[in-house]
Protein backbone atom coordinates (compact mmCIF):
# COMPACT_ATOMS: atom_id res chain seq x y z
CA UNK A 1 0.00 0.00 0.00
CA UNK A 2 2.73 2.35 1.00
CA UNK A 3 4.64 1.82 -2.35
CA UNK A 4 1.44 2.17 -4.25
CA UNK A 5 1.11 5.76 -2.02
CA UNK A 6 4.80 6.68 -3.32
CA UNK A 7 4.21 5.28 -6.99
CA UNK A 8 1.20 7.43 -7.16
CA UNK A 9 3.09 10.66 -5.60
CA UNK A 10 5.69 10.29 -7.91
CA UNK A 11 3.58 10.02 -11.09
CA UNK A 12 1.44 12.77 -9.80
CA UNK A 13 5.08 15.38 -9.79
CA UNK A 14 5.86 14.27 -13.21
CA UNK A 15 2.55 15.45 -14.68
CA UNK A 16 2.61 18.41 -12.86
CA UNK A 17 5.86 19.13 -14.27
CA UNK A 18 5.00 18.45 -18.08
CA UNK A 19 2.10 20.81 -17.29
CA UNK A 20 3.66 23.45 -15.90
CA UNK A 21 3.92 26.93 -18.61
CA UNK A 22 6.81 28.67 -19.29
CA UNK A 23 5.76 32.34 -19.46
CA UNK A 24 8.29 35.55 -20.21
CA UNK A 25 6.73 38.22 -17.86
CA UNK A 26 7.62 41.78 -17.42
CA UNK A 27 6.45 41.93 -21.64
CA UNK A 28 5.71 46.21 -22.27
CA UNK A 29 3.55 46.37 -25.02
CA UNK A 30 2.84 49.77 -25.07
CA UNK A 31 3.24 52.11 -28.19
CA UNK A 32 4.77 55.56 -27.63
CA UNK A 33 2.91 57.04 -30.69
CA UNK A 34 -0.83 56.55 -31.45
CA UNK A 35 -1.62 55.11 -34.97
CA UNK A 36 -3.80 57.41 -36.76
CA UNK A 37 -5.35 54.72 -39.29
CA UNK A 38 -7.14 55.43 -42.48
CA UNK A 39 -9.90 52.87 -42.85
CA UNK A 40 -10.46 51.33 -46.72
CA UNK A 41 -13.69 50.94 -48.60
CA UNK A 42 -14.53 48.01 -47.22
CA UNK A 43 -13.78 49.57 -43.31
CA UNK A 44 -10.31 47.47 -42.75
CA UNK A 45 -7.81 49.12 -41.31
CA UNK A 46 -4.04 48.26 -41.13
CA UNK A 47 -1.17 49.34 -39.22
CA UNK A 48 1.90 47.92 -40.47
CA UNK A 49 3.84 49.21 -37.97
CA UNK A 50 2.94 47.23 -35.71
CA UNK A 51 1.37 44.40 -37.33
CA UNK A 52 -2.20 44.67 -36.59
CA UNK A 53 -5.39 44.85 -39.07
CA UNK A 54 -8.73 44.40 -38.41
CA UNK A 55 -12.24 45.78 -39.86
CA UNK A 56 -13.69 48.63 -37.73
CA UNK A 57 -17.97 48.23 -39.04
CA UNK A 58 -18.60 45.98 -35.99
CA UNK A 59 -17.01 49.49 -34.08
CA UNK A 60 -18.51 52.11 -36.15
CA UNK A 61 -22.16 49.93 -35.58
CA UNK A 62 -21.63 49.51 -32.29
CA UNK A 63 -20.87 53.14 -31.47
CA UNK A 64 -23.45 55.04 -34.03
CA UNK A 65 -26.30 52.41 -34.04
CA UNK A 66 -26.23 53.16 -37.80
CA UNK A 67 -24.50 50.87 -40.35
CA UNK A 68 -24.49 53.65 -42.88
CA UNK A 69 -22.10 56.43 -40.53
CA UNK A 70 -18.62 55.88 -40.96
CA UNK A 71 -15.52 57.15 -40.12
CA UNK A 72 -12.60 59.12 -41.84
CA UNK A 73 -9.67 58.03 -39.28
CA UNK A 74 -9.20 55.66 -36.22
CA UNK A 75 -7.21 56.62 -33.66
CA UNK A 76 -5.70 53.67 -31.58
CA UNK A 77 -2.96 53.28 -29.18
CA UNK A 78 -1.71 50.06 -26.83
CA UNK A 79 -0.93 50.61 -22.78
CA UNK A 80 1.79 48.51 -21.27
CA UNK A 81 -0.78 45.56 -20.41
CA UNK A 82 -1.82 44.84 -24.19
CA UNK A 83 -5.01 46.55 -24.24
CA UNK A 84 -6.04 48.34 -26.90
CA UNK A 85 -7.27 51.77 -27.04
CA UNK A 86 -9.29 52.95 -29.89
CA UNK A 87 -11.52 55.82 -30.46
CA UNK A 88 -12.66 58.25 -33.73
CA UNK A 89 -13.52 61.21 -34.22
CA UNK A 90 -17.64 62.38 -33.36
CA UNK A 91 -17.20 58.60 -31.22
CA UNK A 92 -18.61 59.32 -27.21
CA UNK A 93 -16.88 56.24 -26.27
CA UNK A 94 -13.51 55.08 -25.81
CA UNK A 95 -13.09 51.23 -26.59
CA UNK A 96 -10.89 48.97 -24.76
CA UNK A 97 -9.74 45.77 -26.27
CA UNK A 98 -7.55 42.83 -24.90
CA UNK A 99 -6.25 40.84 -27.87
CA UNK A 100 -7.28 37.17 -27.94
CA UNK A 101 -6.18 34.58 -30.46
CA UNK A 102 -7.23 36.74 -33.98
CA UNK A 103 -9.45 38.17 -31.96
CA UNK A 104 -10.06 41.83 -29.92
CA UNK A 105 -12.45 41.49 -27.37
CA UNK A 106 -13.97 44.37 -25.57
CA UNK A 107 -12.62 44.69 -22.18
CA UNK A 108 -14.23 48.08 -21.39
CA UNK A 109 -16.40 50.97 -22.82
CA UNK A 110 -15.85 54.04 -21.67
CA UNK A 111 -18.29 56.66 -22.01
CA UNK A 112 -16.72 60.44 -22.50
CA UNK A 113 -18.85 63.11 -21.35
CA UNK A 114 -18.26 65.43 -24.39
CA UNK A 115 -18.58 64.24 -27.46
CA UNK A 116 -14.87 63.71 -29.41
CA UNK A 117 -14.42 66.46 -31.78
CA UNK A 118 -10.63 65.61 -33.15
CA UNK A 119 -9.82 62.69 -30.26
CA UNK A 120 -6.06 62.31 -29.58
CA UNK A 121 -3.90 59.28 -28.25
CA UNK A 122 -0.76 60.14 -26.15
CA UNK A 123 1.21 57.57 -23.96
CA UNK A 124 1.55 59.09 -20.50
CA UNK A 125 2.10 55.95 -18.56
CA UNK A 126 1.15 54.32 -16.35
CA UNK A 127 -1.86 56.44 -17.84
CA UNK A 128 -2.89 56.59 -21.70
CA UNK A 129 -3.94 60.26 -22.19
CA UNK A 130 -6.91 61.40 -23.83
CA UNK A 131 -6.99 64.68 -25.51
CA UNK A 132 -10.13 66.43 -27.87
CA UNK A 133 -8.12 68.76 -29.59
CA UNK A 134 -11.23 71.08 -30.17
CA UNK A 135 -12.32 71.37 -26.62
CA UNK A 136 -9.22 71.03 -24.85
CA UNK A 137 -10.46 68.57 -22.54
CA UNK A 138 -8.30 66.01 -20.99
CA UNK A 139 -8.79 62.50 -19.85
CA UNK A 140 -6.61 60.37 -18.28
CA UNK A 141 -7.14 56.60 -18.82
CA UNK A 142 -6.10 52.81 -18.22
CA UNK A 143 -7.56 49.25 -18.34
CA UNK A 144 -9.58 49.55 -15.51
CA UNK A 145 -11.21 52.63 -16.99
CA UNK A 146 -11.29 56.83 -17.03
CA UNK A 147 -9.34 57.61 -14.38
CA UNK A 148 -9.70 61.50 -14.48
CA UNK A 149 -11.59 64.13 -16.52
CA UNK A 150 -14.86 62.30 -17.01
CA UNK A 151 -17.06 59.33 -16.14
CA UNK A 152 -16.75 55.94 -17.04
CA UNK B 1 1.17 54.11 6.78
CA UNK B 2 -1.72 53.29 4.35
CA UNK B 3 -3.00 57.30 4.30
CA UNK B 4 0.29 58.50 3.91
CA UNK B 5 0.72 56.15 0.59
CA UNK B 6 -2.82 57.46 -0.34
CA UNK B 7 -1.71 61.11 0.07
CA UNK B 8 1.41 60.43 -1.88
CA UNK B 9 -0.37 58.72 -4.86
CA UNK B 10 -2.83 61.31 -5.19
CA UNK B 11 -0.19 63.94 -5.12
CA UNK B 12 1.54 61.98 -7.54
CA UNK B 13 -1.71 61.85 -9.48
CA UNK B 14 -1.94 65.69 -9.83
CA UNK B 15 1.14 66.81 -10.22
CA UNK B 16 1.75 64.58 -13.46
CA UNK B 17 -1.86 65.66 -14.82
CA UNK B 18 -1.33 69.06 -13.45
CA UNK B 19 2.25 68.97 -15.47
CA UNK B 20 0.80 67.61 -18.79
CA UNK B 21 -1.96 70.15 -18.52
CA UNK B 22 0.38 72.90 -20.83
CA UNK B 23 0.84 69.72 -23.10
CA UNK B 24 -3.14 68.99 -23.22
CA UNK B 25 -3.61 70.60 -26.68
CA UNK B 26 -0.85 68.51 -28.08
CA UNK B 27 -0.67 65.40 -29.61
CA UNK B 28 1.96 63.34 -30.08
CA UNK B 29 1.29 61.79 -33.49
CA UNK B 30 0.44 65.26 -34.32
CA UNK B 31 4.41 66.70 -33.43
CA UNK B 32 6.08 63.90 -35.04
CA UNK B 33 3.96 64.85 -38.19
CA UNK B 34 4.26 68.68 -37.84
CA UNK B 35 8.36 67.74 -37.84
CA UNK B 36 8.41 65.47 -40.66
CA UNK B 37 6.60 68.74 -42.32
CA UNK B 38 8.75 70.90 -41.46
CA UNK B 39 11.93 68.98 -42.06
CA UNK B 40 11.06 68.19 -45.33
CA UNK B 41 10.20 71.35 -46.42
CA UNK B 42 13.76 72.67 -45.33
CA UNK B 43 15.40 69.88 -47.13
CA UNK B 44 13.60 70.72 -50.11
CA UNK B 45 14.82 74.21 -49.45
CA UNK B 46 18.37 73.68 -48.93
CA UNK B 47 18.31 71.25 -52.32
CA UNK B 48 16.82 73.52 -54.11
CA UNK B 49 18.43 76.63 -53.25
CA UNK B 50 20.01 78.83 -56.14
CA UNK B 51 21.52 81.77 -54.16
CA UNK B 52 23.94 82.04 -51.51
CA UNK B 53 22.07 84.57 -49.44
CA UNK B 54 18.98 82.13 -49.36
CA UNK B 55 21.40 79.75 -46.91
CA UNK B 56 21.39 82.10 -44.03
CA UNK B 57 17.97 82.19 -44.15
CA UNK B 58 17.49 78.70 -44.39
CA UNK B 59 20.52 77.98 -41.55
CA UNK B 60 18.39 79.95 -39.30
CA UNK B 61 15.56 77.77 -39.84
CA UNK B 62 17.45 74.98 -39.31
CA UNK B 63 18.49 76.30 -35.93
CA UNK B 64 14.28 77.02 -35.01
CA UNK B 65 13.30 73.38 -36.18
CA UNK B 66 16.27 72.36 -33.48
CA UNK B 67 14.83 74.91 -30.96
CA UNK B 68 11.34 73.80 -31.55
CA UNK B 69 11.23 69.86 -31.92
CA UNK B 70 14.52 69.26 -28.98
CA UNK B 71 12.16 68.74 -26.51
CA UNK B 72 10.39 66.12 -28.52
CA UNK B 73 13.56 64.08 -29.58
CA UNK B 74 12.26 60.43 -27.99
CA UNK B 75 9.01 61.05 -29.45
CA UNK B 76 10.13 61.49 -32.90
CA UNK B 77 12.41 58.64 -32.49
CA UNK B 78 10.21 56.45 -31.75
CA UNK B 79 7.48 58.00 -33.95
CA UNK B 80 10.26 57.88 -36.62
CA UNK B 81 11.80 54.86 -36.71
CA UNK B 82 14.69 53.63 -37.87
CA UNK B 83 15.47 57.53 -38.70
CA UNK B 84 16.62 59.38 -35.38
CA UNK B 85 16.02 63.14 -34.97
CA UNK B 86 20.09 63.58 -34.37
CA UNK B 87 21.03 61.98 -37.26
CA UNK B 88 18.29 63.79 -39.29
CA UNK B 89 19.25 66.83 -38.12
CA UNK B 90 22.75 66.26 -38.71
CA UNK B 91 21.79 65.24 -42.14
CA UNK B 92 20.13 68.30 -42.67
CA UNK B 93 23.38 70.69 -41.40
CA UNK B 94 25.58 68.40 -43.95
CA UNK B 95 22.89 69.09 -46.74
CA UNK B 96 23.41 72.70 -45.51
CA UNK B 97 27.30 72.55 -46.12
CA UNK B 98 27.35 70.63 -49.30
CA UNK B 99 24.74 73.31 -50.79
CA UNK B 100 27.06 76.05 -49.66
CA UNK B 101 29.92 74.34 -51.13
CA UNK B 102 28.01 73.03 -54.49
CA UNK B 103 26.65 77.46 -54.73
CA UNK B 104 30.09 78.62 -54.53
CA UNK B 105 31.25 76.11 -57.17
CA UNK B 106 28.29 77.63 -59.02
CA UNK B 107 28.99 80.81 -58.94
CA UNK B 108 32.82 80.30 -59.46
CA UNK B 109 31.82 78.42 -62.52
CA UNK B 110 29.08 81.14 -63.66
CA UNK B 111 32.40 83.33 -63.75
CA UNK B 112 34.90 81.29 -65.78
CA UNK B 113 31.66 80.95 -68.34
CA UNK B 114 30.63 84.68 -68.04
CA UNK B 115 34.37 84.92 -68.38
CA UNK B 116 34.76 82.25 -71.53
CA UNK B 117 31.64 84.47 -73.15
CA UNK B 118 33.60 87.80 -72.85
CA UNK B 119 36.36 86.11 -74.70
CA UNK B 120 34.57 84.62 -76.78
CA UNK B 121 33.06 87.74 -78.24
CA UNK B 122 36.14 89.14 -78.81
CA UNK B 123 38.03 86.57 -80.26
CA UNK B 124 34.51 86.83 -82.79
CA UNK B 125 34.96 90.43 -83.35
CA UNK B 126 39.47 90.05 -84.25
CA UNK B 127 38.01 87.13 -86.70
CA UNK B 128 35.26 89.23 -88.17
CA UNK B 129 38.20 92.13 -88.73
CA UNK B 130 40.74 89.70 -90.17
CA UNK B 131 37.71 87.97 -92.28
CA UNK B 132 36.75 91.74 -93.32
CA UNK B 133 40.43 92.17 -93.99
CA UNK B 134 40.75 89.00 -95.80
CA UNK B 135 37.82 89.81 -98.38
CA UNK B 136 38.77 92.70 -98.63
CA UNK B 137 42.49 91.97 -100.09
CA UNK B 138 40.35 88.90 -101.69
CA UNK B 139 38.19 91.83 -104.04
CA UNK B 140 41.48 93.85 -104.66
CA UNK B 141 43.15 90.43 -105.78
CA UNK B 142 40.46 90.37 -107.80
CA UNK B 143 40.72 94.09 -109.05
CA UNK B 144 44.65 93.93 -109.39
CA UNK B 145 44.87 90.85 -111.52
CA UNK B 146 45.78 92.81 -114.60
CA UNK B 147 48.29 94.81 -112.73
CA UNK B 148 50.91 92.36 -112.61
CA UNK B 149 53.20 93.67 -110.65
CA UNK B 150 50.96 94.48 -107.73
CA UNK B 151 49.55 90.80 -107.88
CA UNK B 152 52.25 89.04 -106.19
CA UNK B 153 52.66 91.56 -103.18
CA UNK B 154 49.11 91.03 -102.33
CA UNK B 155 48.80 87.45 -102.47
CA UNK B 156 51.51 87.40 -100.21
CA UNK B 157 49.53 89.86 -97.91
CA UNK B 158 46.55 87.58 -98.28
CA UNK B 159 48.14 84.57 -97.65
CA UNK B 160 49.82 86.05 -94.49
CA UNK B 161 46.67 87.36 -93.40
CA UNK B 162 44.45 84.07 -93.59
CA UNK B 163 47.14 82.22 -92.04
CA UNK B 164 47.40 84.37 -88.81
CA UNK B 165 43.45 84.16 -88.94
CA UNK B 166 43.75 80.41 -88.68
CA UNK B 167 46.58 80.34 -86.36
CA UNK B 168 44.25 82.48 -83.54
CA UNK B 169 41.08 80.40 -84.83
CA UNK B 170 43.54 77.02 -84.13
CA UNK B 171 44.53 78.72 -80.27
CA UNK B 172 41.83 80.03 -79.39
CA UNK B 173 39.98 76.78 -80.34
CA UNK B 174 42.15 74.77 -78.45
CA UNK B 175 41.89 76.92 -75.12
CA UNK B 176 38.54 76.82 -75.50
CA UNK B 177 38.30 73.24 -75.43
CA UNK B 178 41.16 73.29 -72.35
CA UNK B 179 38.26 75.02 -70.30
CA UNK B 180 35.18 73.82 -71.41
CA UNK B 181 36.99 70.27 -70.45
CA UNK B 182 37.84 71.72 -67.00
CA UNK B 183 34.63 72.54 -66.63
CA UNK B 184 32.95 69.47 -67.49
CA UNK B 185 35.15 67.61 -64.81
CA UNK B 186 33.69 69.98 -62.29
CA UNK B 187 30.11 69.15 -63.10
CA UNK B 188 29.96 65.97 -61.35
CA UNK B 189 30.63 68.21 -58.50
CA UNK B 190 26.72 70.30 -59.51
CA UNK B 191 26.88 72.08 -62.18
CA UNK B 192 23.32 73.75 -62.57
CA UNK B 193 20.87 74.06 -65.70
CA UNK B 194 21.80 77.40 -65.87
CA UNK B 195 25.31 76.98 -66.41
CA UNK B 196 24.65 74.10 -68.52
CA UNK B 197 22.88 76.05 -70.86
CA UNK B 198 25.58 78.74 -70.91
CA UNK B 199 27.90 76.13 -71.78
CA UNK B 200 25.66 74.88 -74.57
CA UNK B 201 25.03 78.28 -75.60
CA UNK B 202 28.37 79.36 -75.78
CA UNK B 203 29.33 75.78 -77.43
CA UNK B 204 26.69 76.69 -80.28
CA UNK B 205 28.66 79.84 -80.76
CA UNK B 206 32.00 78.03 -81.14
CA UNK B 207 30.18 76.05 -83.87
CA UNK B 208 28.90 79.16 -85.78
CA UNK B 209 32.19 80.93 -85.84
CA UNK B 210 33.39 76.86 -86.99
CA UNK B 211 30.99 77.17 -89.82
CA UNK B 212 31.98 80.63 -90.75
CA UNK B 213 35.79 79.56 -90.84
CA UNK B 214 34.92 76.37 -93.11
CA UNK B 215 33.34 79.11 -95.63
CA UNK B 216 35.85 81.00 -95.05
CA UNK B 217 37.79 77.82 -96.72
CA UNK B 218 35.36 76.91 -98.89
CA UNK B 219 35.82 80.52 -100.54
CA UNK B 220 39.48 80.55 -100.32
CA UNK B 221 39.39 76.80 -101.65
CA UNK B 222 37.41 78.43 -104.37
CA UNK B 223 38.86 81.72 -105.29
CA UNK B 224 41.15 81.58 -108.14
CA UNK B 225 44.62 82.19 -106.27
CA UNK B 226 47.16 79.69 -106.64
CA UNK B 227 46.84 78.48 -102.85
CA UNK B 228 50.23 76.67 -102.31
CA UNK B 229 50.87 73.41 -100.77
CA UNK B 230 51.28 74.72 -97.07
CA UNK B 231 48.33 76.24 -97.13
CA UNK B 232 46.24 73.22 -97.92
CA UNK B 233 47.99 71.39 -94.92
CA UNK B 234 47.06 74.24 -92.80
CA UNK B 235 43.38 74.19 -94.25
CA UNK B 236 43.05 70.38 -93.83
CA UNK B 237 44.45 70.55 -89.89
CA UNK B 238 42.05 73.23 -89.13
CA UNK B 239 39.33 70.98 -90.72
CA UNK B 240 40.58 67.86 -88.54
CA UNK B 241 40.40 70.15 -85.26
CA UNK B 242 37.68 71.43 -85.92
CA UNK B 243 35.53 67.64 -86.50
CA UNK B 244 37.43 67.32 -83.02
CA UNK B 245 35.79 70.25 -81.38
CA UNK B 246 32.72 69.59 -82.98
CA UNK B 247 32.50 66.23 -81.45
CA UNK B 248 33.42 67.24 -78.01
CA UNK B 249 30.97 69.96 -77.82
CA UNK B 250 27.61 68.78 -80.27
CA UNK B 251 26.39 67.34 -76.56
CA UNK B 252 25.89 70.32 -75.29
CA UNK B 253 23.96 71.60 -78.44
CA UNK B 254 21.43 68.84 -78.32
CA UNK B 255 18.27 70.13 -76.57
CA UNK B 256 19.40 73.65 -77.06
CA UNK B 257 18.22 76.13 -79.86
CA UNK B 258 19.83 74.78 -83.21
CA UNK B 259 18.73 76.75 -85.84
CA UNK B 260 21.88 78.52 -86.72
CA UNK B 261 24.50 75.35 -86.74
CA UNK B 262 23.21 72.06 -87.24
CA UNK B 263 25.71 69.75 -86.48
CA UNK B 264 24.76 66.98 -88.57
CA UNK B 265 25.04 68.89 -91.87
CA UNK B 266 27.98 70.53 -90.18
CA UNK B 267 29.85 67.35 -90.07
CA UNK B 268 29.37 66.55 -93.34
CA UNK B 269 30.47 69.62 -94.64
CA UNK B 270 33.68 69.50 -93.08
CA UNK B 271 34.04 66.01 -94.26
CA UNK B 272 34.13 66.90 -97.63
CA UNK B 273 36.16 69.37 -97.13
CA UNK B 274 38.30 67.56 -95.88
CA UNK B 275 38.37 64.87 -98.79
CA UNK B 276 38.77 68.18 -101.08
CA UNK B 277 41.64 69.91 -99.51
CA UNK B 278 43.50 65.92 -98.75
CA UNK B 279 43.16 65.92 -102.72
CA UNK B 280 44.16 69.30 -103.50
CA UNK B 281 47.48 68.52 -101.18
CA UNK B 282 48.52 65.60 -102.92
CA UNK B 283 47.91 67.08 -106.11
CA UNK B 284 49.85 70.30 -105.29
CA UNK B 285 52.68 67.97 -103.14
CA UNK B 286 52.57 66.29 -106.90
CA UNK B 287 53.30 69.45 -108.54
CA UNK B 288 56.07 70.96 -106.79
CA UNK B 289 57.63 68.05 -107.39
CA UNK B 290 57.48 68.13 -110.97
CA UNK B 291 58.88 71.63 -110.59
CA UNK B 292 61.73 70.26 -108.78
CA UNK B 293 62.55 67.71 -112.04
CA UNK B 294 61.64 64.84 -109.70
CA UNK B 295 59.43 62.52 -111.65
CA UNK B 296 57.55 60.21 -109.60
CA UNK B 297 53.72 57.87 -109.85
CA UNK B 298 50.72 59.79 -108.92
CA UNK B 299 49.47 59.40 -105.52
CA UNK B 300 45.94 60.24 -104.23
CA UNK B 301 46.38 59.49 -100.51
CA UNK B 302 48.58 58.91 -97.33
CA UNK B 303 49.31 55.51 -98.50
CA UNK B 304 50.09 55.74 -101.90
CA UNK B 305 51.86 59.03 -101.55
CA UNK B 306 54.56 57.37 -99.06
CA UNK B 307 54.24 54.32 -100.84
CA UNK B 308 55.64 56.56 -104.42
CA UNK B 309 58.11 58.24 -102.24
CA UNK B 310 59.52 54.91 -100.85
CA UNK B 311 59.15 52.99 -104.74
CA UNK B 312 61.32 56.10 -106.08
CA UNK B 313 64.01 56.03 -103.67
CA UNK B 314 64.24 51.97 -104.15
CA UNK B 315 63.85 51.32 -107.47
CA UNK B 316 67.12 54.34 -108.04
CA UNK B 317 68.95 52.32 -105.15
CA UNK B 318 68.37 49.09 -107.19
CA UNK B 319 69.58 50.66 -110.06
CA UNK B 320 72.47 52.41 -108.51
CA UNK B 321 74.16 49.22 -107.24
CA UNK B 322 73.23 47.24 -110.71
CA UNK B 323 74.85 49.93 -112.33
CA UNK B 324 77.09 52.70 -110.64
CA UNK B 325 78.18 54.82 -113.18
CA UNK B 326 74.69 55.86 -114.42
CA UNK B 327 74.79 59.52 -115.47
CA UNK B 328 73.35 62.25 -113.51
CA UNK B 329 72.65 59.82 -110.29
CA UNK B 330 73.80 62.27 -107.98
CA UNK B 331 72.28 65.17 -109.59
CA UNK B 332 68.23 63.06 -109.63
CA UNK B 333 69.49 62.36 -105.79
CA UNK B 334 70.24 66.08 -104.58
CA UNK B 335 66.94 66.72 -106.32
CA UNK B 336 64.73 64.52 -104.55
CA UNK B 337 67.04 65.48 -101.69
CA UNK B 338 66.07 68.77 -101.49
CA UNK B 339 62.75 67.84 -101.90
CA UNK B 340 62.67 66.00 -98.86
CA UNK B 341 64.31 67.83 -96.31
CA UNK B 342 63.74 71.60 -97.32
CA UNK B 343 60.42 71.43 -98.81
CA UNK B 344 58.84 68.44 -97.57
CA UNK B 345 60.21 68.17 -93.81
CA UNK B 346 60.90 71.78 -93.54
CA UNK B 347 57.99 73.46 -94.69
CA UNK B 348 55.61 71.33 -94.48
CA UNK B 349 56.61 68.58 -91.95
CA UNK B 350 54.93 70.03 -88.37
CA UNK B 351 51.60 70.42 -90.33
CA UNK B 352 51.82 67.11 -92.14
CA UNK B 353 53.02 64.81 -89.44
CA UNK B 354 49.85 67.16 -87.28
CA UNK B 355 47.48 66.06 -89.55
CA UNK B 356 48.61 62.48 -90.00
CA UNK B 357 49.46 63.01 -93.52
CA UNK B 358 52.62 61.35 -92.63
CA UNK B 359 54.19 59.79 -89.79
CA UNK B 360 57.45 60.69 -87.92
CA UNK B 361 58.09 56.47 -88.74
CA UNK B 362 56.98 56.78 -92.01
CA UNK B 363 59.89 59.92 -92.21
CA UNK B 364 62.21 57.82 -90.56
CA UNK B 365 61.69 55.15 -92.50
CA UNK B 366 62.32 57.35 -96.17
CA UNK B 367 65.29 58.94 -94.41
CA UNK B 368 67.18 55.62 -93.73
CA UNK B 369 66.20 54.84 -97.53
CA UNK B 370 67.12 58.01 -98.81
CA UNK B 371 70.55 57.41 -96.69
CA UNK B 372 71.51 54.47 -98.53
CA UNK B 373 70.60 56.26 -101.77
CA UNK B 374 73.43 58.47 -101.05
CA UNK B 375 75.80 55.95 -99.69
CA UNK B 376 75.48 54.86 -104.01
CA UNK B 377 74.79 57.80 -105.47
CA UNK B 378 77.76 60.18 -104.08
CA UNK B 379 80.14 60.52 -106.37
CA UNK B 380 83.67 58.39 -106.46
CA UNK B 381 87.18 59.69 -106.04
CA UNK B 382 89.62 57.98 -108.73
CA UNK B 383 92.76 60.24 -107.67
CA UNK B 384 94.38 57.36 -105.65
CA UNK B 385 94.37 54.96 -108.56
CA UNK B 386 95.31 57.06 -110.64
CA UNK B 387 98.34 58.25 -108.73
CA UNK B 388 98.79 54.30 -107.77
CA UNK B 389 99.35 54.23 -111.87
CA UNK B 390 101.39 57.40 -112.22
CA UNK B 391 103.87 55.83 -110.02
CA UNK B 392 103.87 51.88 -111.11
CA UNK B 393 104.62 53.64 -115.04
CA UNK B 394 106.94 56.03 -113.24
CA UNK B 395 109.06 52.74 -111.90
CA UNK B 396 108.65 51.08 -115.02
CA UNK B 397 110.15 53.89 -117.22
CA UNK B 398 112.80 54.16 -114.27
CA UNK B 399 113.55 50.62 -114.75
CA UNK B 400 114.07 50.67 -118.56
CA UNK B 401 115.98 53.96 -118.60
CA UNK B 402 118.66 52.28 -115.89
CA UNK B 403 118.58 49.24 -118.31
CA UNK B 404 119.66 51.31 -120.86
CA UNK B 405 122.29 53.00 -119.45
CA UNK B 406 123.95 49.58 -117.84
Amino acid sequence: MKNHIYILLTLLFLLSACNHKFVISDVDYSQDIESVLIPDETGTISDLRHGISFNIRKLEINEFADSTKHVDEIRMIRDKQGYYFITAPLFKHVYIFKTSSSELKLHKKLYIDNKLELPVFNNRAPYIELVDINSDSVYYLNNKGLKTGGKS
Amino acid sequence: MKIQMKLFITITIAIAISSNICLAQLSDYQITQNFKNDYEIIKGKVTKTMTINDLDTLHSNILNLQNKYQAHDEIINSALFPSRYDEMMGELNELLLSSEHRLVLIENQQEQISNLSQRLTAFEYEVDHLRTETNKLRSDLSKSAIIRSDLSNKLAEYRVQIEKRDRIIVTYVDTMIKEYNALRKQAGLGLNELNQDQIALNSLNLLELIQSVIDDHYADEASNYQLMTIDYIRMYVIAQQFEEVINQVEDHVVGVYTANVNTDSLKQRLFDLQVDLEDKTWTSIQQQMYAMDIETESFYDKTTFVKTLDSHIQSHIMSNEDNPFIENQYDEYLAFNTFWNDVLKGDWGVPMIESGLISTQQIAYLDESLSKWYSLAKPQSYMLQLLAGFLILLVISLGIVIWKLY
